[in-house]
C-alpha cells in the first residue's frame, strides 16, 4: 500500500495520506448519475406511498426517467470499467470503526442482495445452459451462436418494424401507394377556418339565421 | 423480510439485521408477514446494540427512524393488537393494506387472500422454476421473481387473461413495486454514499455537500482511501459466466414482453371488436334526423352517448319527461340498449306501468230505459308494432319511446285544460281518465298500459261509434302537433321572446273543439225544439232555413320561409279550431223573418243572437241570449205580438 509512513504522531492530527490513486474523475461521474438515481427513485416512492397515487403516466414517464438514469449510470460505470475494478478502497485508521463498523461493512460490500442474487441464478436457470457440465469451448459456441442469431433477429425485426407506419392514419401500404400523404391530417378543424376569414358579413349571416333561403333575396349568397 | 437482506449479507454479524432501517417502515413490514415476521422480529426484539447500530446511512431521516425503530422493536406489534379496539385496528389494517377503503374490503377477497397466504409456500416454488408472472405491472422489477418476499404470492394467480383487477391485486402489486423500488433506492443510496465518502478525501467539498446527514454524523470525511492494484484479467470463465447470465436474463425479459405484448394485443383487439360493434349499430340506427349528444351515464359513471327522443325541438312544452335516454353498450351481449333517463337530479325508477300507457278513447251511449251506458266506440291501436318491446332493434325502441312520450304528454295537457272545462260536462276521473258527459253520451279518455289485454279488447266487433272513438283521439293528437308547432312559430319571434312567460295555457285547446262542436250539436237541437214548439207549431207554413256560413279567408302573408311554412300548417287545423257558429232563419211567409244565430265565446258556451225583421225590412227586436228559457219567452212573445 502507498501510505506514507506518517505515523510518528498517532493521537495528533490527521495524518497526511496519499490520496492520489483515488479515480476522482470516475468517482465524480459515478456520483453524479447515483445523485440523479437516487434521487428519482425516491420521488418514484414518494408518489406511490402516497394514499392517492398520481395520474399513471406521470407514474410511467418518472420510472422512464429512472430507467434512463439506470441505464446512463451503467454505461458510465462500464466505461470505468477497469479503473475502478482496480481500485481497493480500505478505511483508514481514524474511520470511526468500532463505533460504526456495521456502517462500514454495508458501505463495502461487493455481495450482492439476495434479491439479486436470485435474479442471476434466475437468469442462468432461463438461459438453458448447464454451466457447471458443459465444457468451455461448448459454452463459447453456444454464445456465439447465440450472438449470431440475436443479430440476426434484430435485423428481421428492424426490417418487419420499417414496414408498418406507427404514426397517422394510414398503413404503410396506404402511404407506400401514395393513399394519403401522413403530414396533411386527414380531418380538418372546422373552427380553424372560421377564425381568421370571414367571408360573409355578420348582417347577412344573421338575416339568413334568421330567414332562411328565399328565392327573391339573393343577397345572401354574396 | 428486510431484516433477513441484510442478515444474508452479514453472516459475521447476524445482530446487525434487526438496526438496519430499511425505508421501508418497519410496522408495515411485519404487518404483511403475519407467519413469517414474528418469527423474525421475536429475535429482533432483544437488539445487541440497539438502533445505534444502524448502518444504512438513510439520507432523510435517519435520527427519526431509529427512534421509531427503538419503539417498535421493543413492542412486538403483535402483541398489542389483539388487544387493540377495533376502531384502532382497522384504520391500522387499511393502512398496511395500501390506504385503501375499508368499503373496498369484500369478504371474498378476504378469504381468497387467506387462502393464497396458506399456500404461499407451494406456489413460490412453482415460481422458482421460471414460471412467468404475466402481471401487467409498468415497474420491471416486480415481474422479477420474488423469492424472497412472502407476500408477493397474491399476485401469482393473476394471469394475462383476467381482465379486471380486485382493489387487494391492485394493492399487492403496488405494494410489491414499492418494495422493490426501496430495494433499488437502497442500492443506489448506499452506492453514493460510498463514492462520496471516498470522493471526500480528494475534493472535500463535493464530497461533504452530497453526504447524507447521517454520514456526515458519523464518519470524519475523509476517512477512507483507495489504492490501485494491478487489473486482474477477468478469467475466460467469468467472461462466459457472464454471457450466459446476459442470454438468460434476455430471454427471460424477451419472453415477459412476448406475453405482455400478446396480452396487450388481445386487449386492443377485444375491445376493438367492442368498439367496431358499438358503433355500427350506431351508425346502422340513428340518422341525421336524429339528436345525439353527449352525456354522462350516471349509472356506470360512464362518457356515453344520448339519444333525444322527446319532442322539446318540436316545441314540446312538457317539461315532466325530457326525453333523453342513453346508448348504453352491453359488453356482455355486445349489443346497443336504450336507456331512458328521467329528468329529476336522482334517477327515479320509472316503472314500466307509468310509462308504457296509450290513450284510447270510449263512446258510451245512454240506453234510454234503465239509465245506464254501453260501450258503443273504442279507439284502436294504429301501430300494433308497438306492441312488442323488441329489444334488438333500436329504431324500434326509440320509436316506441317517442309513441310513450307524445301519450303522456297529451295526457298532461289534457289534464291541465279539462280543469278549465269542468262546469261543461269535463271531469277527471282519476290520473289517468278523463270523462266528458253529454246528454245521452259519455266520452272516456284513458291512458291504457300497453299490455295483451288492451290488445285483446281491439278484437271485438266493431261497433258503431268505433270510427268516431278513433277519430277524436287522432283529432286530439293532432292538436297536440298545433300547439307544438304554434309554439315554435312563437319562438321564431324574437321580439316577444322574453316579454311572456313561455307556456300555452291560452293556446291549450285539444279537448276544447271536440266539446264545443259536441255541445253546439245538442244546443242547435235544443234550439230546434224551441223554435219549432214557439213558432214552427204555431205558424203554418213557416220554415226554418240553416244558412251556410262564408268562410273567412286567409289573409295573412308571411315572408319568412320557414315560418309560412309553419303558418300553412298551423292553418290547416284554423277549420277544426274556428268557434262553431250557425245561422237560421226562420221564415215567416208574410210576417217577416227571425234570424237566429248560435255561437259560442269559448267553444262550449252558447250565445244566441235573436232578430226579428218585420215584412218591410224593419229590424224590430235584436237580442242576445244565453238562456233557452227566455229565448222561448221571447219568441212566444214575438210570434203572440207580431206574427198573429
Amino acid at each position: 500500500m502507498s501510505q506514507p509512513a506518517a505515523l510518528t504522531d498517532p493521537l495528533g492530527s490527521v495524518p497526511k495520506y496519499d490520496f492520489s490513486n483515488v479515480p476522482v474523475q470516475a468517482f465524480d461521474a459515478v456520483r453524479m448519475k447515483l445523485a440523479q438515481l437516487t434521487h428519482s427513485l425516491s420521488k418514484i416512492r414518494d408518489d406511490l406511498s402516497k394514499a392517492d397515487l398520481p395520474q399513471w403516466y406521470s407514474l410511467q414517464s418518472q420510472l422512464t426517467v429512472t430507467l434512463t438514469q439506470l441505464s446512463s449510470l451503467n454505461s458510465t460505470l462500464q466505461h470505468f470499467e477497469e479503473l475502478l475494478d482496480s481500485t481497493v478502497p480500505y478505511p483508514l485508521p481514524h474511520f470511526p470503526t468500532t463505533a460504526h463498523e456495521g456502517l462500514l461493512t454495508t458501505l463495502m460490500r461487493k455481495k450482492q442482495i439476495p434479491e439479486v442474487e436470485a435474479w442471476i441464478k434466475d437468469a442462468i436457470d432461463h438461459s438453458g445452459i448447464d454451466i457447471n457440465n458443459e465444457n468451455q469451448e461448448d459454452l463459447e459456441k453456444f454464445i456465439q451462436k447465440d450472438k449470431a442469431i440475436t443479430n440476426w433477429a434484430l435485423d428481421f425485426i428492424n426490417h418487419e418494424h420499417s414496414n408498418y407506419s406507427f404514426q397517422g392514419l394510414y398503413t404503410a401500404e396506404d402511404l407506400s401507394n401514395g393513399a394519403g400523404d401522413s403530414k396533411i391530417p386527414l380531418y380538418r378543424s372546422t373552427t380553424f377556418k372560421t377564425k381568421n376569414v370571414s367571408p360573409f358579413s355578420i348582417d347577412s349571416v344573421l338575416k339568413y339565421i334568421y330567414q332562411g333561403s328565399t328565392n327573391e333575396s339573393s343577397s345572401v349568397s354574396e | 423480510m428486510a431484516d433477513n437482506i441484510y442478515s444474508n449479507n452479514f453472516s459475521s454479524s447476524p445482530t446487525h439485521s434487526d438496526g438496519i432501517p430499511i425505508v421501508l417502515d418497519p410496522n408495515l413490514i411485519n404487518l404483511t408477514l403475519p407467519t413469517s415476521s414474528t418469527a423474525a422480529s421475536v429475535p429482533a426484539t432483544v437488539p445487541t446494540n440497539g438502533p445505534e447500530s444502524a448502518t444504512e446511512p438513510q439520507p432523510d431521516s435517519a435520527g427519526a427512524n431509529s427512534l421509531k425503530q427503538q419503539r417498535t422493536l421493543v413492542n412486538n406489534p403483535y402483541e398489542t393488537f389483539g388487544q387493540m379496539p377495533l376502531q384502532q385496528l382497522i384504520p391500522l389494517i387499511l393502512q398496511m393494506r395500501g390506504n385503501a377503503k375499508f368499503s373496498d374490503l369484500s369478504e371474498e377477497a378476504l378469504v381468497q387472500e387467506i387462502e393464497m397466504e396458506e399456500k404461499g409456500v407451494t406456489v413460490q416454488t412453482e415460481d422458482m422454476d421460471g414460471e412467468i408472472d404475466m402481471g401487467t405491472l409498468e415497474e420491471d422489477q416486480a415481474l422479477k421473481p420474488q423469492e424472497i418476499t412472502d407476500d408477493g404470492s397474491e399476485s401469482r394467480p393473476r394471469t394475462g387473461t383476467e381482465n379486471i383487477m380486485s382493489q387487494e391485486q391492485f394493492n399487492q402489486l403496488k405494494r410489491d413495486v414499492l418494495e422493490h423500488i426501496n430495494l433499488a433506492l437502497n442500492e443506489s443510496s448506499l452506492s453514493l454514499e460510498f463514492i462520496v465518502l471516498l470522493l471526500s478525501s480528494v475534493r472535500a467539498s463535493v464530497g461533504v455537500n452530497s453526504m447524507s446527514p447521517f454520514l456526515k454524523r458519523s464518519v470524519p470525511p475523509a476517512s477512507m482511501n483507495a489504492d490501485k492494484i494491478p487489473l486482474q484479467q477477468k478469467s475466460k470463465r467469468d467472461i462466459l459466466l457472464t454471457a450466459v447470465i446476459n442470454k438468460g436474463w434476455k430471454l427471460r425479459a424477451l419472453e415477459e414482453a412476448r406475453s405482455l405484448l400478446k396480452d396487450n394485443y388481445l386487449k386492443l383487439e377485444k375491445s376493438l371488436e367492442i368498439e367496431q360493434a358499438h358503433w355500427a349499430i350506431i351508425s346502422q340506427h340513428i340518422s341525421n334526423s336524429d339528436v345525439i349528444f353527449k352525456m354522462r351515464d350516471r349509472n356506470m359513471g360512464k362518457r356515453s352517448l344520448a339519444i333525444k327522443y322527446g319532442y322539446e325541438d318540436s316545441g314540446s312544452l312538457y317539461k315532466q319527461d325530457r326525453g333523453v335516454a342513453i346508448l348504453r353498450h352491453n359488453t356482455e351481449q355486445n349489443k346497443l340498449e336504450l336507456v331512458p333517463v328521467s329528468n329529476s337530479k336522482e334517477q327515479v325508477h320509472i316503472t314500466k306501468n307509468s310509462v308504457e300507457r296509450f290513450m284510447r278513447v270510449h263512446v258510451y251511449t245512454k240506453i234510454e230505459e234503465d239509465d245506464d251506458y254501453i260501450l258503443s266506440g273504442e279507439s284502436s291501436i294504429d301501430d300494433q308494432s308497438l306492441t312488442q318491446c323488441n329489444l334488438d332493434d333500436i329504431g324500434r325502441q326509440i320509436a316506441r319511446l317517442k309513441f310513450f312520450i307524445f301519450e303522456r304528454e297529451l295526457m298532461y295537457q289534457l289534464k291541465k285544460e279539462s280543469a278549465q272545462l269542468i262546469s261543461y260536462g269535463v271531469n277527471l276521473e282519476n290520473e289517468n281518465k278523463i270523462v266528458f258527459e253529454s246528454p245521452g253520451e259519455k266520452i272516456e279518455i284513458e291512458m291504457v298500459l300497453l299490455d295483451d289485454n288492451a290488445l285483446l279488447s281491439t278484437q271485438d266487433a266493431p261497433r258503431k261509434d268505433d270510427k268516431r272513438a278513433n277519430l277524436i283521439l287522432i283529432l286530439l293528437r293532432m292538436l297536440l302537433v298545433v300547439m307544438h308547432k304554434k309554439q315554435l312559430r312563437y319562438e321564431l319571434k324574437p321580439t316577444l321572446t322574453k316579454q311572456k312567460p313561455r307556456g300555452y295555457d291560452k293556446d291549450l285547446i285539444l279537448l276544447r273543439p271536440i266539446v264545443g262542436k259536441i255541445r253546439h250539436q245538442n244546443y242547435l237541437k235544443l234550439i230546434e225544439k224551441v223554435v219549432t214548439e214557439t213558432v214552427l207549431n204555431k205558424i203554418p207554413n213557416s220554415t226554418i232555413n240553416f244558412i251556410p256560413t262564408a268562410e273567412e279567408k286567409d289573409t295573412h302573408t308571411y315572408k319568412e320561409l320557414y315560418a309560412a311554412e309553419l303558418d300553412k300548417q298551423i292553418a290547416l287545423f284554423d277549420k277544426m279550431l274556428t268557434i262553431p257558429k250557425t245561422e237560421m232563419k226562420i221564415n215567416l211567409l208574410k210576417k217577416g223573418t227571425i234570424n237566429l244565430i248560435l255561437k259560442s265565446i269559448n267553444y262550449c258556451n252558447a250565445v244566441i243572437q235573436v232578430k226579428y225583421t218585420n215584412f218591410s225590412g224593419e229590424v224590430i227586436f235584436d237580442a242576445r241570449f244565453t238562456e233557452y228559457k227566455e229565448l222561448e219567452e221571447f219568441l212566444n212573445f214575438i210570434v203572440s205580438e207580431y206574427v198573429t
